[in-house]
C-alpha cells in the first residue's frame, strides 16, 4: 500500500493531536482541570507594546507575537475593528490588556494555554433575559463547572476524548480512565464531546454538574481514509464512485468467501450465490454486464497486488476492508484491467502497542428446504394414469405401466419420500486465533484460521487452513520494508447433482433397500436408466476432490527520497497448484472411470512507485507515477482412465487401469506491461482535481494492437466549505462530483489472435489416425474492449453529519466488443472472437447511513441503506439487428430468456381454436405475437401460426433494481443488527418446471402441479402424456424472480469488562446470526437468488444458516 | 545523495530484468495453426485425417439412426424412442428445427466439408511432396466432401454449398439447388476420386477406389442415372477385390467387422484413446429384456435403449422357410442368465429366458412354457396390449438387431462400442446394379444380381427355392429386398424417399408416421440455430411446412 501525503498528514495529525492529549493528560492536569487556579504564568508575562491608532486585531496579533500567547475569541462578539492605542514597557501581560479591553467592556480569562476574550455585554444580555423569564434574580456563578466520564460502546472509559465548550475555545481531554472536569461558560452552555474514530456528541448542559456520556464508533465518518489504489483518501476528498464494506461488516455474516459478506451492503454491487456448493464463490457484478464474450468480472487488488486466480483462499476474517472501485475515474489507475471495477481488499495490520490475541470462532448448522411438494405415493399413480389416458382414480390398469412391485407398494401405502433421503443438516464452522502489535518500528498481524462447511448434500464440503502474516518494519528513518501473505490450503469435495435431480424425479413407490437392507442400484424395475438417488452416496462410487495450495504476498520496500518524494517497489508472487480428482465407481453397471487434473499458476507483479506530495499554503498536490509488469504462467496436465482394478485406489493409481482415455497437458503464458501516472490536486481543501493516464500493454491481443490509453479526469467541488453553505444548519457537508474516463478489458484466453488447430480423434483399422483440424477463425485485428463512463456524483452529511450519504449517477458505454459470436456452421465454424459491437450501462446509487435516534440516547441505532438500479443493454451487434440464434437483442440486458409466451392451457370449449394451430385441449397454449409477411419479412403481428417466429425476449435475469437495509442496535453491551437484501424484477427459470424430456410422461415424479384434466380447468401445467413431452414445454418455466430477504440476523452481548476481566479476558462477545432464514418472493418453491437465472433442477439446494459464535480478546 | 544513487541504480536494475519485449510477445509452444502447419507434407496428412473424424459424428450415432431407420416403413419407436424422441419417427408438429438431432448431423457435416475444403485447396500449395501422394490426399478429401454434400442434400435438400475454405468470419449462407450440388460438388469429387485413389487403400478404413466407386454408384441410383448406376456397382463388382461372406449372420459377428464384404466402413477400435465416442448403435435397437424375472442387465445382452422397433411390414417381409437373412438380422432368443421364475416354474441360469415367435401361439401354451413366449398377431404396435406379443407393455418386446450389438464392451453400460460400421458393402453393389438394370428395362440381368445375394442368403439346401425370375422384378421388389438385405443400415429413408414411395409406404406401414406425414416430409427442417444465425436470413428460409 503506498502510504499518500493526505494520509500521511492526517495520521500525522491523530500522532501530533494524541501525543499532545495525553502529554497534557499526564502532565498538565492542573492546567486542564482548573482554570481557576491562581498564578497563572500567561497573563504574568511582561510584555512591551508601543502602537498608535492600531486596529484591535492588529493589536492583538502583536501581541500574540510578542508575549508568545494565543487569544481566542468569537469574531462576532468582539469587533476587531476599533482602534487602539496602548504604551507599556516591561508590564504584566494582564495589565495591558485591563488597559485596553476594559474600555470595550471585554473580560478576558485564560483557558489553558489560551487566553479567552468574552464580550461583557453579550453575556450580561443573556443573563438578564434568563433572569427576567425566571423572574428569579439569580447571580450566576461566570464559570459553571462541569463533571463527568466519556466511555466507549462497551462502557469502557474513553482517555483523550477531547471535550470543548462550544463557541469557545475552552476546552480539555478526559483522563486515562475517562473522566473529566471542564469549566463550561455558563449553565446553558453546550459541550462538544469529541474523539477521532468515534462520532461527536454534543450535549448542552442545562445546569447539569455531571454529565456522562458514551462515544460510539464513527462509521460513516466524511473523515473515513479510504484505499483508492496506489494510495489512500480521505472519503471528503474523493473525486470518483467508491464503495467500501469495513471488517465490522464483515464480521456480522459467518461466510466462506468475502463476496459472501458484502452481499447487500454496497450500492451499485451485484453480489448473486453462485450454487449451493460450499466453496463455491459468488458471481459479482459491477453495475451490470458489459461484456458479452470477454470477463464481467471485476479485477481483485490484494494489499495493491491484482491477482486473477480466485478469491476464496483469503479468509474474510483477516479483511480489514474492502473497496470496490466502481467509475472510470476511480478505476482508470487499472487501466486495461478496470472495465469491470476493481475490488481493494486491504488486510489487517497491526498497530504499536501491546499485543492483543484474539479468538473468533462460531460453529452452525445449515437447514435445506426439504419440503418441494412432490407427488406421494398416491399422487404419482393419479398422475400416471393420466398420462395414459386413464381416469386418475382407475387403478385396474397399473400393471400396464407399473412394475408389479409399485402397484403392491401402492396399495400397501409404501412409500419414499426420496428427497428427504439425501439431504442432511450441513455444518458451518470457524476457528481463527490472532496475534497484533508491534513496537515503535516493527508491527505485526499474524493469524492462523480453520474454516469448515459441510453442505446440505453427502460428500459436499469446504475446508480451508489458511494463515496470514503481515509485518512491517522500518529499517531507517527513510526505509520502511514489509510483507503481507497468506498461505492457504482448501480442500473441497463437490457431489453431483444426480443425488438432487434423481430425488426428484424417482418412483415414490418403491423403495432404497432390499428386504436384508441392502442398497439396490436400480431400485425401480421398470426404469433401467435412472439409477437410486442414493448411488452417489455409497462407498466408492463418487468422488469429486479438489486441493488447492495457495502462496500469495506483497513484499515491498519504501524510501522517501526528499521530503515529499518516495519510491516504493512492490513484488507481488501468487503461487497456486491445485489438484482436481474424479471417480466413478462401478455400482451403475458401468466400469470405474477416475481422472486427476492438475494445474499449476505461477503469476507475479513488479511494480516501481514513485509519489510526490506537496503542500503548498492552500495549494496540494500528490503526484503518482507507476511503471509494472505482470506474467502469469498456467501449467496443466491430466489423466483419464477405466477400469481401474482395486476400486479403492480412487484416482491414485491410474497406473493401473486397462484403458487410458485421455492423457492432456498445456502451457498458457500472458503478461501485461503497463505505466501510469496520477495528479491529484487540491485547492483550499474544496475544490478537488484528479487527473489519470495509464497505458497498457497485453500479450493478448496482435502485434499492432497490444497497446492502448487509458486517460481519465476528474473534479469535486465541496460547497460545504463556501461562504454561503457553511453556516447551514442543515446541511453539513456537500459535494459535488463529476469524473469521465476510459477503461479496457482484455479478459480473453491467450492465442486468440492466432487462430489454431486442433487434434482430431481417427483410425485407421486398428492404428491411430490422430490429425489436425481447423478450429478456431484467426483474427489478427483483436483490439482492446473499451468501456467509457460519465459518473456524476453527490456526498453529502446532513444535520452535523448525523445522516451521510451520496448519489451517484452514471452511464458506461462499452463498445468494440470482443465478442464471441456464434456464427453459421455452414462456414465450418460454430464462433469467432471478433470487436464488432457496443453495450450500454447506465443507473443510480443512492447510500444512506446515519444515526436513527439521537447519539444522545441510550439505545443507539444506526441505520444503513443502498439502492441502485442499473440498466444494462445492448446498443449494437454486427448487422445492425437482434441476434436470435445467440439471444441478444438491441435494447435488452445481455442474458434475456427468449422463448414462447404461454397465454395458458387449452380448455374444454376452446376446442376448435387450438385444431387450429395443430393443438389440443390441455395443451400449452401460446401467445401469437408475430407472423410473416409473403415476403418473409416479420411483421410483429399474430397471424395465426404458432412457429419459431413467436418466440419473444420474456424477461432477463438483471434486476430493475437492489438495495440493501442494515439496521445495528445497541444497547448497554446488546447489538442487534440484521440486514435486508432485495433484489427486484428479474425473471428466473424455474427447472422444477421443466416438463421436457420424459419429465412430463408419466414416467418420472415431478412436483405436485395442478395439472389440467378435462375435469379440472388448470390454466398453467398441461395434461402429462406418456406419448410425448408437451408442445412448448419451455413455456411454463419462467417466473418473477423478485425477492426481499433477510440476509442476516446477529444478536450479540457483550459480557461486561468486570465481569470479563475476572476471567482474564480483555472482552468477550457472544453472538447468534440467522443466514439467510426469510425470504419473501412470488417464487414461492425455493429460494429464487440465482446467478444463472436458473433454479432447480440441476441447480444443487440452498439453505439457511444458524450459527453461534464468540469474539475473545486477551 | 548516496541513496538517491542506489534506489535509482536498483530501479534500473529491475526495469533491465523485466524486458517488456519479452512479456508481451506470444509464443504458444502448444498451438499449431493452419498457415504453418498444413503447408508441410505432415501437417496436410494430419489436415486430412481431420476429414475422416466427421464420420463418426454421423454412422453409428443415435442421430444418425433416428433420420435413416426410422420415419420409415421399416422401423418405428420402440419404448424409448416414443418416450423419449418420438416426434422424428412420427413426423409429429414438434418436429421442427429446433430438433436437436437435425442440427447435431448439420453441424457435423459442414465442419467435415470445410476441413476437406481446406485440404483440397491447400494440398497444391506444399512444397516437398510426390505428386501421388498429393493426388490422393486430395481425392480422399474430395471423396468424403462427396459423402458428407450427399447426406446433406439427401435430408435437406437445398443447402449451402462451398468448395472453399472459409476464409475469415463468414455468416451469410445461401441455399443453392439440388441439382447443382451435385453437378458441380458431389458428381465431380467422386469422379476424381475414382481417378486418383488406388484400388487398395493405403491404410485400412481410407477411402479407395472401389470406394469412390460404391458410393458413385449409390449417387447415380439417386440421381436416376440408371446406366452409370449399374456401371459403376458392376465396376466394383467386377474388380473380384470382394467376395460376399457365406453366411448371411457372419457377416455380423462382432469379431469380423473387417471382411471380404466390407468396400469401406468407418473405423472405430477397442482402443478409448483412438475410439472417440464409439459407434453407440449396440444401444437402441434392443428391447427391455431385464423385465424378464430370469435376466439382468448384462454385457453380452446389452443395454436396452428400445429407441427403434421393426414395423410389422419388416416382421412379415421374410421367408423363414428359406431366408436366413431374418435370423441373420434380428435376434429373437435370450438365454437366461439368472434364477428366476416364469409361469411357475423355476429358470436356471442357460435356459431360454424369451423366445420371439413371428405368429400367433395360443395363450394356453404361453401360459406354460417356462420362458416368455412372445408371438406376433399383426396387429399395429399401439393397440397391442397383451404383454406377451411383440409391442406389448407398451412396445416393449421386439426382435433386436443384431447388426451392431457389441458384447465386446468393457461394462454392462458402456456405451462406446468397437464395431466399424459397414458404410458400403458388396451385397449393395449386387442391389444397385440389380435395380439398375430392371430400371432399363433389363429384368433378366437384374434378376441375375439379385440372385447372387439370395443364394448367400438361402438357408442350407434352399438355394433353389430363394431364386427369383425376370417376371419377380417390380419397384417394390427392389424396396423388399433392399429391406431384407440391408435392415437397419441406414439407407432406408433414402430408399423410399428416391423411390417416390415415401407418403405410400409410411401410410401403409408406419401407422405412427401415416397420422401426421406430409408431402413436406421429404426433406427434414434446417436447423433454427443455421436460421438464426445467418445476416441475410431473407435467403435462408426454413423448408415449407416446418
Amino acid at each position: 500500500m503506498k502510504i499518500s501525503l493526505t494520509r500521511k498528514r492526517l495520521l500525522y495529525r491523530i500522532v501530533q493531536l494524541s501525543v499532545l492529549q495525553i502529554v497534557m493528560t499526564l502532565f498538565f492536569p492542573g492546567i486542564t482541570l482548573a482554570t481557576s487556579v491562581k498564578g497563572q504564568s500567561i497573563l504574568d508575562r511582561k510584555v512591551s507594546v508601543q502602537l498608535s491608532g492600531q486596529s484591535l486585531g492588529n493589536v492583538l496579533t502583536s501581541l500574540e507575537k510578542s508575549a508568545k500567547v494565543k487569544f481566542s475569541y468569537n469574531s462576532r462578539t468582539v469587533d476587531l475593528s476599533r482602534p487602539v492605542t496602548i504604551k507599556a514597557t516591561n508590564e504584566p501581560l494582564s495589565d495591558v490588556l485591563s488597559r485596553i479591553l476594559t474600555p470595550m467592556k471585554i473580560n478576558f480569562l485564560q483557558v489553558s494555554n489560551r487566553i479567552v476574550l468574552r464580550n461583557e455585554t453579550t453575556g450580561s444580555l443573556n443573563e438578564i433575559n434568563k433572569v427576567s423569564s425566571l423572574s428569579i434574580p439569580v447571580r450566576l456563578p461566570l464559570d459553571f463547572m462541569v463533571t463527568g466520564k466519556v466511555t466507549d460502546e462497551n462502557g469502557e472509559g474513553l482517555p483523550g476524548v477531547s471535550i470543548a465548550v462550544k463557541g469557545t475555545q475552552r476546552g480539555t481531554t478526559s483522563t486515562q480512565d475517562g473522566s473529566y472536569s471542564i469549566a463550561a461558560v455558563d449553565a446553558t452552555s453546550i459541550l462538544v464531546f469529541s474523539f477521532v474514530g468515534y462520532l461527536s456528541q454534543e450535549i448542552p448542559v442545562n445546569n447539569q454538574n455531571q454529565i456522562n456520556l458514551s462515544l460510539s464508533t464513527d462509521t460513516k465518518a466524511l473523515n473515513e481514509i479510504v484505499v483508492v489504489g496506489y494510495g489512500t483518501q480521505k472519503k471528503r476528498d474523493l473525486t470518483g464512485a467508491i464503495s467500501s464494506i469495513s471488517s465490522r461488516d464483515i464480521a456480522e455474516t459467518p461466510a466462506a468467501n468475502i463476496l459472501q459478506n458484502a452481499q447487500g451492503r454496497l450500492a451499485g454491487v451485484d453480489i448473486v450465490r453462485a450454487n449451493g456448493n460450499p466453496g463455491a464463490a459468488p458471481v459479482i457484478r459491477i453495475r451490470g454486464n458489459r461484456s458479452i464474450t470477454a470477463g464481467n468480472g471485476p479485477l481483485y487488488v490484494i494489499d495493491g497486488i491484482p491477482t486473477e486466480v480466485s478469491i476464496n483462499d483469503f479468509n474474510p476474517t483477516d479483511i480489514e476492508s474492502m473497496e470496490v472501485l466502481k467509475d472510470a475515474s476511480s478505476v482508470a489507475i487499472y487501466g486495461s484491467r478496470g472495465a469491470n471495477g476493481v475490488i481493494l481488499i486491504t488486510t489487517k495490520k497491526g498497530k504499536a502497542g501491546k499485543a492483543v490475541i484474539s479468538y473468533d470462532g462460531y460453529y452452525g448448522i445449515k437447514k435445506a428446504q426439504k419440503d418441494l411438494n412432490l407427488m406421494n405415493g398416491e399422487q404419482f399413480a393419479r398422475y400416471s394414469r393420466v398420462s395414459r389416458g386413464i381416469d386418475g382414480a382407475d387403478a385396474s390398469k397399473d400393471n400396464i405401466f407399473f412394475d408389479p412391485l409399485e402397484s403392491e407398494n401402492l396399495k400397501n401405502g409404501i412409500e419414499t419420500d426420496w428427497l428427504d433421503l439425501i439431504l442432511r443438516d450441513g455444518k458451518q464452522q470457524q476457528h481463527q486465533l490472532s496475534a497484533s502489535g508491534g513496537s515503535q518500528n516493527t508491527t505485526y498481524y499474524l493469524s492462523g484460521a480453520f474454516y469448515d462447511e459441510k453442505g446440505v448434500m453427502q460428500q459436499s464440503d469446504y475446508q480451508r487452513y489458511s494463515f496470514r502474516a503481515n509485518v512491517e518494519t522500518k529499517l531507517s528513518e527513510r526505509l520502511r520494508v514489509g510483507l503481507s501473505s497468506t498461505v492457504a490450503s482448501d480442500l473441497q469435495n463437490v457431489m453431483n447433482n444426480a443425488p438432487y435431480t434423481n430425488a426428484l424425479r424417482f418412483s415414490p413407490l418403491v423403495e432404497p433397500f432390499d428386504k436384508e437392507g441392502n442398497f439396490v442400484t436400480y431400485p425401480n424395475p421398470r426404469e433401467g436408466l435412472v439409477t437410486s438417488p442414493l448411488l452417489e452416496y455409497q462407498p466408492g462410487q463418487y468422488t469429486d476432490e479438489q486441493k488447492k495450495y495457495r502462496i500469495f504476498a506483497n513484499i515491498f520496500g519504501e524510501y522517501k527520497i526528499l521530503e515529499g518524494l518516495t519510491y516504493r517497489l512492490n513484488f507481488g508472487p501468487d503461487f497456486s497448484t491445485s489438484r482436481q480428482g474424479e471417480y466413478n465407481g462401478t455400482l451403475a453397471g458401468s466400469a470405474n472411470v477416475a481422472e486427476v487434473t492438475n494445474r499449476q499458476i505461477f503469476a507475479y507483479t513488479l511494480e516501481n512507485i514513485m509519489t510526490y506530495a506537496k503542500q503548498k499554503g492552500r495549494h496540494s498536490l500528490n503526484v503518482v507515477g507507476l511503471f509494472s509488469t505482470q506474467q502469469n504462467r498456467t501449467e496443466t496436465s491430466g489423466a483419464r482412465a477405466r477400469n481401474i482394478p482395486v476400486e479403492s485406489s480412487l484416482f491414485y493409481n491410474l497406473g493401473s487401469a486397462q484403458d487410458i482415455l485421455g492423457i492432456s497437458s498445456s502451457l498458457t503464458k500472458w503478461g501485461l506491461v503497463s505505466y501510469m501516472g496520477r495528479i491529484n490536486y487540491s485547492f483550499n481543501d474544496r475544490y478537488l482535481l484528479t487527473l489519470t493516464g495509464r497505458a497498457d500493454g497485453s500479450s493478448r491481443l496482435s502485434p499492432g494492437n497490444k497497446w492502448a490509453f487509458f486517460p481519465s479526469i476528474s473534479a469535486g467541488w465541496v460547497l460545504s466549505d463556501e461562504a454561503f453553505l457553511s453556516s447551514n444548519k442543515t446541511i453539513s457537508f456537500l459535494k459535488l462530483r463529476a469524473g469521465y474516463g476510459a477503461v479496457g478489458n482484455t479478459a480473453i484466453n491467450p492465442y486468440q489472435t492466432l487462430g489454431g488447430l486442433e487434434r482430431s480423434v481417427y483410425a485407421y483399422g486398428n492404428d491411430p489416425a490422430f490429425g489436425y483440424g481447423l478450429n478456431i477463425i484467426p483474427n489478427p485485428d483483436l483490439r482492446w474492449e473499451i468501456s467509457s463512463t460519465l459518473n456524476v456524483g453527490m456526498d453529502f452529511g446532513l444535520l452535523n453529519d448525523r445522516i451521510s450519504g451520496s448519489l451517484e449517477v452514471y452511464k458506461t458505454n462499452t463498445t468494440n466488443l470482443l465478442l464471441n459470436r456464434l456464427i453459421p456452421i455452414t462456414s465450418g465454424y460454430r464462433s469467432v472472437l471478433q470487436n464488432i459491437g457496443s453495450t450500454s450501462n447506465q443507473g443510480w446509487e443512492l447510500t444512506l447511513n446515519g444515526s436513527v435516534l439521537p447519539s444522545t440516547s441510550s439505545l443507539r441505532w444506526e441505520a444503513g441503506l443502498n439502492v441502485f438500479s442499473n440498466k444494462e443493454k445492448i446498443v449494437e451487434l454486427f448487422n445492425n439487428g437482434d441476434d436470435v440464434g445467440n439471444g441478444w437483442f438491441i435494447g435488452q440486458p445481455i442474458q434475456v430468456f427468449y422463448n414462447y409466451q404461454q397465454e395458458g392451457i387449452w380448455q374444454t370449449n376452446q376446442a376448435d381454436e387450438a385444431a387450429k394451430v395443430k393443438q389440443l385441449p390441455g395443451d400449452i397454449r401460446i401467445a401469437d405475437v408475430n407472423g410473416r409477411d409473403a415476403a418473409g419479412i416479420l411483421t410483429k403481428q399474430p397471424d395465426g401460426q404458432i412457429n419459431a417466429d413467436d418466440r419473444t425476449v420474456l424477461g432477463s435475469t438483471v434486476p430493475k433494481w437492489s438495495g440493501g437495509l442494515t439496521n445495528r442496535l445497541n444497547y448497554k453491551g446488546i447489538d442487534f443488527s440484521f440486514l435486508v437484501y432485495a433484489r427486484q424484477g428479474q425473471m428466473i427459470r424455474s427447472d422444477f418446471h421443466n416438463l421436457g424430456g420424459n419429465l412430463w410422461q408419466g414416467r418420472y415424479n415431478s412436483i405436485n402441479f395442478d395439472y389440467w384434466t378435462p375435469t379440472n380447468p388448470a390454466n398453467k401445467i398441461p395434461e402429462p402424456s406418456a406419448a410425448s413431452a408437451p408442445l412448448y414445454d419451455d413455456a411454463v418455466r419462467f417466473y418473477d424472480g423478485s425477492f426481499i430477504k433477510i440476509r442476516n440476523i446477529v444478536l450479540g452481548y457483550t459480557i461486561p469488562k468486570k465481569i470479563s476481566s475476572k476471567i482474564g479476558l480483555n472482552s468477550l462477545r457472544l453472538y447468534a446470526t440467522a443466514d439467510n432464514a426469510l425470504i419473501f418472493s412470488p417464487y414461492k418453491l425455493v429460494d429464487p437468488e440465482t446467478s444463472n437465472g436458473i433454479v432447480g433442477g440441476s441447480s444443487p439446494m440452498t439453505s439457511a444458516t444458524y450459527v453461534f459464535g464468540l469474539n475473545l480478546k486477551f | 545523495m548516496k541513496n538517491i544513487r542506489y534506489t535509482t541504480f536498483a530501479a534500473a536494475l529491475l526495469l533491465g530484468l523485466f524486458s517488456c519485449q519479452g512479456i508481451l510477445e506470444e509464443n504458444p509452444v502448444g498451438l499449431a495453426t493452419a498457415e504453418s502447419y498444413y503447408s508441410t507434407p505432415k501437417g496436410i496428412e494430419d489436415g486430412l485425417k481431420a476429414c475422416y473424424t466427421p464420420l463418426r459424428g454421423f454412422y453409428g450415432t443415435q442421430q444418425a439412426y433416428f433420420l435413416t431407420v426410422t420415419g420409415t416403413d421399416m422401423y418405428t419407436n420402440g419404448f424409448g424412442g416414443a418416450t423419449n424422441l418420438p416426434d422424428i419417427n412420427n413426423y409429429s408438429p414438434n418436429f421442427l428445427g429446433s430438433e436437436n438431432y437435425v442440427r447435431l448431423i448439420w453441424d457435423n457435416f459442414y465442419v467435415g466439408i470445410n476441413q476437406a475444403n481446406a485440404v483440397i485447396a491447400r494440398a497444391p500449395q506444399v512444397p516437398g511432396m510426390n505428386e501421388a501422394t498429393r493426388s490422393r490426399i486430395i481425392a480422399e478429401a474430395r471423396f468424403l466432401r462427396a459423402l458428407y454434400y450427399f447426406h446433406l442434400v439427401r435430408q435437406f435438400g437445398d443447402v449451402h454449398f462451398t468448395l472453399e475454405e472459409t476464409q475469415g468470419v463468414e455468416t451469410e449462407a445461401r441455399r443453392s439447388p439440388v441439382a447443382t450440388i451435385y453437378q458441380e460438388g458431389i458428381l465431380p469429387d467422386l469422379q476424381f476420386a475414382v481417378a486418383n485413389l488406388p484400388a487398395k487403400a493405403k491404410d485400412y478404413g481410407r477411402a479407395s477406389k472401389h470406394a469412390a466407386e460404391g458410393l458413385l454408384a449409390n449417387v447415380h441410383l439417386t440421381l436416376g442415372n440408371w446406366a452409370e448406376a449399374e456401371k459403376m456397382a458392376a465396376t466394383v463388382i467386377n474388380s473380384n477385390d470382394f467376395q460376399l461372406v457365406k453366411n448371411y449372420v457372419n457377416l455380423w459377428d462382432v469379431n469380423n467387422d473387417v471382411n471380404s464384404e466390407v468396400i469401406w466402413s468407418v473405423q472405430y477400435t477397442a482402443d478409448p484413446l483412438t475410439n472417440g465416442p464409439g459407434n453407440t448403435g449396440h444401444l437402441y435397437f434392443q428391447f427391455d429384456y431385464t423385465r424378464n424375472p430370469a435376466m439382468i442387465r448384462d454385457i453380452e445382452n446389452g443395454r436396452p435403449f428400445q429407441r427403434f422397433m421393426p414395423t410389422n411390414y419388416t416382421l412379415k417381409l421374410f421367408d423363414l422357410s428359406k431366408d436366413s437373412r431374418f435370423d441373420g438380422s434380428f435376434k429373437t432368443v435370450w438365454i437366461a442368465n439368472r434364477a428366476g421364475t416364469i409361469n411357475g416354474k423355476k429358470v436356471m441360469p442357460g435356459d431360454t429366458a424369451i423366445k420371439i415367435v413371428l405368429n400367433p401361439v395360443p395363450d394356453a401354451l404361453q401360459k406354460t412354457v417356462p420362458y416368455w413366449l412372445i408371438d406376433f398377431n399383426d396387429k399395429w404396435v399401439a393397440s397391442v396390449t397383451d404383454p406377451l406379443e411383440i409391442g406389448g407393455a407398451s412396445r416393449r418386446q421386439f426382435p433386436t438387431l443384431r447388426k451392431y450389438l457389441d458384447p465386446l464392451r468393457t461394462s454392462v453400460n458402456a456405451e462406446d462400442g468397437r464395431r466399424d460400421f459397414l458404410v458400403i458393402r458388396l451385397a449393395e453393389m449386387y442391389l444397385i446394379a440389380g435395380e439398375a438394370a430392371f430400371r432399363q428395362g433389363n429384368n433378366v440381368k437384374a434378376a441375375e444380381y439379385i440372385n447372387v445375394i439370395r443364394t448367400r442368403a438361402a438357408l442350407p439346401g434352399k438355394v433353389a427355392d430363394m431364386q427369383v425370375k425376370a417376371a419377380d422384378m417390380s419397384q417394390e421388389f427392389f424396396l423388399d429386398e433392399r429391406g431384407r438385405e440391408l435392415a437397419g443400415e441406414m439407407h432406408r429413408w433414402y430408399d423410399i424417399k428416391r423411390s417416390g414411395k415415401f407418403i405410400e409406404r409410411l401410410m401403409m406401414y408406419n401407422l405412427d408416421a401415416a397420422a401426421n406425414v406430409k408431402p413436406t416430409h421429404i426433406v427434414r427442417p434446417i436447423p433454427q440455430t443455421q436460421i438464426d444465425r445467418v445476416t441475410n436470413p431473407g435467403d435462408f428460409l426454413q423448408n415449407p411446412g416446418y
